[in-house]
């Protein structure tokens, strides 16, 4: 149970930041 | 060790630097835009208007992009600004993280649309998004450390 919390716990620490960058950000393709 | 830091100053200086990128990057677009209509000689400012989500990558009606905009910044702000309570990470991390969403968030609810006019080469991107990735790049290196230091995660 402590292993499957720690992995979710570390799989959420790597996918929430780049969902943050995804959502929060803007960027364009130079036109 | 280093001690705990007080959390209300800690709180104090998240908004502090949440704010003076908000206000920075808006203007930065005020200023581009600006510069864009007249002409400069910059040649790396080329104000552009996107609808869209980082590159394009998620597109989708405004309502759901504001949605996902905000609901990022209050889930990953408050978690990076509880981290930094703790004293996990740095204060300017969650405050340039949410600054820098903020100041999209804003552009978006306004005119329905992200003002870009830093031109990279490939992309063009604004302060925002500059604060941002750097917000991001500080939390994944405190990740490192914190966990090459102690085995833990922040």
């Amino acid at each position: 149970m402590k292993t499957l919390y720690r992995v979710a716990t570390r799989t959420l620490l790597v996918v929430l930041p780049v969902l943050y960058v995804v959502v929060a950000t803007a960027g364009t393709g130079h036109p | 060790m280093t001690p705990r830091p007080n959390r209300r100053s800690t709180a104090v200086r998240i908004g502090a630097i949440a704010l003076a990128t908000l206000v920075a990057d808006a203007g930065t677009k005020v200023m581009a835009v600006g510069l864009g209509s007249v002409h400069s000689g910059l040649g790396f400012v080329l104000p552009i208007q996107n609808p869209d989500l980082s590159l394009g990558l998620a597109p989708g009606s405004v309502p759901s992009m504001l949605a996902a905009s905000a609901l990022g910044i209050l889930i990953f702000g408050s978690y990076t600004a509880w981290s930094a309570t703790r004293g996990a990470i740095s204060s300017w991390i969650p405050g340039l993280l949410v600054g820098g969403g903020l100041g999209n968030l804003v552009d978006r609810l306004l005119f329905g649309a992200v003002h870009d006019w830093l031109d990279l080469g490939k992309v063009v991107v604004n302060l925002a998004d500059l604060a941002i990735l750097a917000g991001l790049a500080g939390f994944l290196v405190s990740l490192a450390v914190g966990r090459s230091r102690t085995g833990e995660t922040p």
